[in-house]
């Protein structure tokens, strides 16, 4: 019976142990949380738009919930900060004693951060102020307030200017204090193309400041555009022409590659400038023809690749990412749609939770200084902010981008509205998703039955603008809270808006209806063809 | 005698050892198989299964699309025909299992020709062509269907270029999405046919053919009415696992960018699971394809059991009975057959390709370097993805061995005891479940726990996953291992006062040793390149420099980045020569001949 129970307890020790081990090492392996994490969708991370999930974040309740603006009457720019605890300010610059190491929350993909972490690290000025590490935190935008609140990070990083301009609102940054970092800022343009690169408070104090600039547009491979006969677009309502769907029905391949919005940051922000820039109900019909004329893909770098591989013709695409395929193919180019587009700055901060007041703002003036030459890097190619990289060894070798900037500076850019843009932004992309990319194949099969007709001259100018116009329009469906006959608004989408980021099962229901209500609709077009 | 003794006092055997022994594996399978796949029916059923089936893009009346593509059309200044495979669509789950079925047919026919080929005739280069045969089933993630994409695109495609500016045919040829990912499933998955075609005619009593033959049956008839029908069990098992395989590929509708599948469904409401949301229509299309594959399951659940597995292994009893081949039938050899399995083999050789060319853009790769290989150590985002499947295919390892090494022996020790079928069963049935089924359900299982994988990222629940889904490739050569162990060297042993932990130790384990190793190092390729639960469950905490996510996540990651296919080849390569390492050491070092029975 002794040796039974021996047995057990040898037993049981195994299983300790086991488990142990396994404890031991799933903790090893977890250890760095947070970690510096990139979204698992190949989104654009760096685009100065908003959240790549759902998760528009305004509200102070719950960060971490997917919220949309409550208050339709937010200013574009918010000019109120709540609490703008301003950091001590420190009286001695002097070097820090303790090594000091700094925490930036960003929203760079990590090739950027791998590169700016070594450059930094080996730079004069980390020296100076004795900073040993820059530990980088990337998260979803949803999580930074609440991440700023319990992780006390010292500087914010990347992920364009409503994210910056909601963090301000929400008093979570901290004015620019320091010498270092105010004589830097002088160099670089207070605005570019009509659109500010500085967030100045009431209080005549700065609280961002832009670290690079981007343009959205398109990329277009010159060879593919040959071989299929192809003109490059000059604006968006070009994407939507018959002309480019033509390549749908001679070789049965779209020539154009678009990304699904729910997908990628970048691509919501260019459907939303269309919506702006056209109007609702035109800006509705232009998306609709773009993704009958386009291959859908799942994420933007995957939109650049299919670009670059030749697999399409044209792309849309934010500008890093055109000038990235120029220089990996050189048949590639991008191309600014000129006053159909934005220039946005994607800023730098301090935050007010920082630890390390005068060695962030050391890190920040490095970024807008030494910093900018990591943009010109051949792998990241993205536009500096401060014109005075382009006089460095390392701005002159890259006079492909100091032209781009320079470009930049002259820019026609257009008027548009980021508050609206929020109100409506995840309906508008899982109507997207619903209605155009759920049932890609649907509306592909009406728009090159139609076009077939059109080309061989079966229908005249009139009935294919008519039919156009009943394809673009936007869809008539029930709603299943009132059960009326509702249509996709303007209005609508805001008034959905909230709940649909909010309950995965409603947003399952509207998204059901919305692809049963287009299958419905493309059927009956198809039906008026035959 | 034995089995009496057994039934009568089988209890005195339940010692405390042999207790812990079955209990493990059953509550870990519970609470990590089990538990998990219930959850995945709450899920489903809380939310109204009937609504998936309402919805169109799921499940469509009406066909879109059309299967070929033919235009004359002007292409570089030329007057050519334009020939396109691209499939018809039924909705994503009725394409799924006409995608499932037809991959399997094609992947049928094939797999059991050449393996009737093989396993028949004789001929200068047969072990050599063996080999060749069994080359599509090597691992690489994402870069094979990607080669394959790449061969068939009709504008820089390998195939077109060689009809239409080698031999200068006006005639470009290509194929895509659908018909796409089944050209590429077809390829990757005929050798698990091939292979269990091939041991079971091996297997077969060569005299029956001969019997045969002097009745008068010659050719085809004899390959129809005794071949074929005596081989039926092995085909079966290939054909069923291959229906499964295809069923919940995903990453072939990933590179050829097609969403019309319930795998990329799965996989793609994945996508947004990083906010701590999964749509529960997952959960719904997981179900589908859940009994989809219990019943493939349940069809051949004898001939993937511990049991019949432990028969297959010892394979080729009998002495081969060859033909030689006539002049014909060498030409037929040399100038069809060969080429056609270099054809299937070709992904392969396109991983190479693709890990050492500097580019590859046009039809034909250009330069020669090394940094795409050096990438792997030099790049800290791929590296760390390779230290973390290292550690979790480790740690799964360790598990699997302590799960594998138990229920084995349990279920040969005890086979007497009633319900150890179940056991066997629960074993062996992870083989045949889709991977994306295991992921939804651990996320909806282990959500709101404290292993949730939100929360703390996959670092755990990814070993665990791993042992579960891999656990089938140790039990079974354990069991093969004990079935050639007499009981009654344990009963010695005991008789003389050693109790069971120590029979088990100086006994059992330095006899089945090497049984164990030759699993182990399967489970553990497989843990390497399994893909379903990484790119799902492992992606949570995305990538980033210090990340969580499994090697093969990287390669689902990289194959979209600039220049990113070159280093997921890089990789491939490396896997390539992992597995290969590992098959030679247990074909030709440990001496173990395993039935490669599948994924």
């Amino acid at each position: 019976m002794g040796k039974a129970i021996s047995k057990v307890v040898a037993i049981g020790v195994v299983i300790v142990v086991v488990i142990a081990i396994v404890g031991v090492v799933a903790y090893l392996a977890t250890r760095p949380v947070p970690t510096p994490t990139t979204p698992t969708t190949p989104t654009t991370p760096t685009t100065p738009t908003t959240p790549t999930t759902p998760t528009t974040p305004t509200t102070p309740t719950t960060p971490t919930t997917p919220t949309t603006p409550t208050t339709p009457t937010t200013p574009t720019t918010p000019t109120t900060p709540t609490t703008p605890t301003t950091p001590t300010t420190p009286t001695t610059p002097t070097t820090p004693v303790t090594p000091v190491v700094l925490k930036v929350l960003t929203r760079h993909p990590s090739d950027i951060l791998v590169k700016a972490r070594e450059a930094f690290l080996n730079s004069e000025i980390a020296k100076k102020y004795n900073i040993v590490d820059v530990e980088f935190i990337l998260l979803a935008p949803g999580y930074w307030k609440s991440y700023i609140e319990s992780g006390k990070p010292d500087v914010a990083w990347g992920g364009g200017p409503t994210l910056f301009d909601f963090l301000y609102t929400e008093g979570l940054l901290a004015p620019l204090t320091s010498d270092v970092v105010l004589s830097v800022v002088k160099d670089i343009p207070d605005v570019i193309a009509g659109v500010s690169m500085k967030r100045t408070g009431p209080d005549g104090k700065i609280y961002w400041v832009a670290a690079a600039i981007a343009s959205f547009g398109f990329t277009v491979n010159h060879q593919r555009l040959d071989e299929y006969g192809l003109e490059a677009p000059k604006s968006w309502i070009d994407l939507a022409s018959p002309d480019i769907g033509r390549t749908l029905v001679d070789f049965g391949e779209p020539s154009l590659g678009i990304a699904d919005p729910t997908m990628s940051t970048s691509n919501t922000r260019m459907y939303e400038i269309i919506l702006q820039r056209y109007g609702w109900e035109k800006g509705w019909e232009i998306l609709t023809l773009m993704a009958a004329n386009a291959r859908i893909y799942e994420g933007s770098s995957e939109v650049r690749d299919a670009v670059i591989r030749g697999e399409i013709a044209i792309g849309i695409t934010i500008d890093f990412y055109g000038y990235t395929a120029e220089l990996t193919n050189p048949s590639c180019e991008y191309i600014a749609p000129e006053g159909d587009t934005i220039v946005n700055g994607d800023p730098i901060a301090l935050l007010k939770t920082t630890q390390n007041p005068e060695a962030a703002q050391a890190f920040i003036a490095w970024v807008l200084t030494d910093g900018q030459k990591v943009w010109l890097d051949p792998d990241i190619n993205r536009l500096p902010v401060n014109p005075k990289v382009f006089e460095t060894p390392e701005g002159q070798e890259r006079s492909d981008l100091k032209r781009a900037f320079e470009k930049a500076l002259e820019f026609r850019a257009m008027e548009f509205n980021d508050t609206l843009a929020l109100m409506y932004e995840t309906a508008m992309q899982y109507y997207f998703k619903a209605s155009l990319v759920d049932v890609n194949d649907k509306l592909k099969e009406v728009w090159t039955t139609l076009l077939s007709k059109y080309f061989a001259g079966e229908i005249d100018e009139e009935t294919f603008k008519y039919i156009l116009g009943k394809l673009g329009e936007t869809l008539t469906f029930k709603d299943p809270e009132t059960g009326k006959e509702v249509k996709f608004t303007q209005e609508y989408a805001i008034s959905i808006n909230k709940r649909i980021s909010k309950d995965a099962a409603y947003r399952d229901k509207m998204i059901s209806i919305w692809k049963n209500a287009a299958i419905e609709k493309y059927e009956e077009i198809l039906k008026e063809l035959s | 005698m034995r089995s009496m003794k057994i039934n009568t006092s089988f209890l005195k055997y339940l010692d405390p050892v042999l207790a812990f022994q079955l209990i493990f594996p059953i509550a870990m399978l519970m609470v990590f198989l089990i538990a998990p796949l219930l959850s995945v029916l709450m899920v489903s059923v809380e939310y109204n299964p009937v609504n998936v089936f309402t919805d169109k893009t799921f499940v469509s009346p009406k066909p879109r699309g059309q299967l070929l593509f033919i235009r004359e059309i002007s292409f570089r200044g030329e007057d050519i025909l334009l020939l396109k495979l691209q499939g018809i669509s039924l909705g994503a789950i009725l394409n799924s299992i006409i995608n499932a079925s037809v991959v399997t047919l094609c992947a049928t026919i094939i797999g059991v020709f050449v393996a009737f080929i093989l396993a028949r005739y004789n001929f200068p280069g047969r072990s050599a062509l063996r080999i060749i045969a069994t080359i599509p089933l090597l691992l690489t993630p994402f870069i094979n269907a990607f080669v394959i994409k790449k061969m068939f695109d009709w504008r820089d495609g390998l195939i077109s270029w060689f009809l239409n500016d080698v031999l200068h045919l006006p005639i470009r040829i290509g194929v895509e999405s659908l018909a796409g990912v089944a050209l590429a499933q077809i390829i990757t998955f005929f050798p698990i046919v091939y292979l269990n075609t091939h041991a079971a005619m091996v297997n077969i009593d060569p005299s029956l053919e001969e019997q045969a033959e002097n009745l008068g049956a010659k050719g085809f008839k004899l390959f129809r009415t005794v071949t074929l029908p005596l081989s039926l069990p092995g085909i079966a098992a290939g054909a069923a696992l291959v229906f499964i395989f295809s069923l919940e590929d995903v990453a072939g509708p990933i590179v050829f960018n097609e969403p019309r599948l319930m795998s990329y469904q799965i996989f793609s409401m994945f996508l947004e699971a990083t906010t701590g949301q999964l749509s529960p229509a997952a959960a719904t299309l997981a179900l589908v394809m859940l009994i989809i594959a219990l019943i493939a399951f349940m069809s051949i659940k004898k001939y993937v059991s511990l049991k019949q597995y432990a028969m297959l292994s010892r394979g080729g009893r009998w002495k081969p009975r060859l033909k030689k081949l006539g002049k014909k039938g060498l030409l037929f050899i040399y100038l069809v057959f060969l080429p056609m399995l270099l054809f299937f083999a070709f992904p392969q050789i396109g991983v190479f390709i693709y890990a050492f060319a500097e580019q590859w853009r046009g039809a034909l790769p250009e330069g020669f370097t090394f940094s795409h290989m050096a990438s792997i150590v030099n790049d800290p985002i791929v590296f760390r993805g390779l230290i973390n499947s290292l550690q979790y295919s480790g740690l799964a390892l360790a598990l699997i061995i302590l799960l594998g090494v138990s229920a084995s022996y349990v279920a040969s020790r005890l086979s007497h005891l009633p319900g150890m079928d179940i056991l066997d069963m629960l074993v062996t049935m992870p083989i045949a479940l889709p991977g994306l089924v295991i992921a939804v359900g651990y996320f909806f299982f282990f959500k709101d726990t404290p292993l949730s994988p939100i929360a703390l990222g996959p670092a755990i629940l990814l070993p665990l996953a791993y042992s579960v889904r891999r656990l089938p490739f140790t039990a079974r050569a354990v069991f093969a291992g004990l079935q050639q162990l007499h009981m009654a060297l344990e009963e010695a042993a005991m008789n003389l006062g050693a109790s069971r932990l120590r029979v088990l130790k100086d006994v059992v384990l330095p006899l089945i040793g090497l049984n164990i190793l030759s699993g182990a190092l399967i489970s553990f390729v497989y843990c390497m390149s399994e893909v379903s639960v990484s790119i799902t469950l492992g992606g949570l905490k995305g990538i980033g420099e210090q990340h969580q996510a499994p090697l093969t996540f990287v390669m689902k990651d990289y194959i979209t980045r600039v220049g990113g296919p070159h280093i997921v080849a890089a990789l491939g390569v490396l896997l390539i020569s992992v597995q290969i390492a590992i098959i030679v050491t247990i074909n030709y070092v440990l001496k173990q001949r395993y039935a490669y029975i599948g994924v």
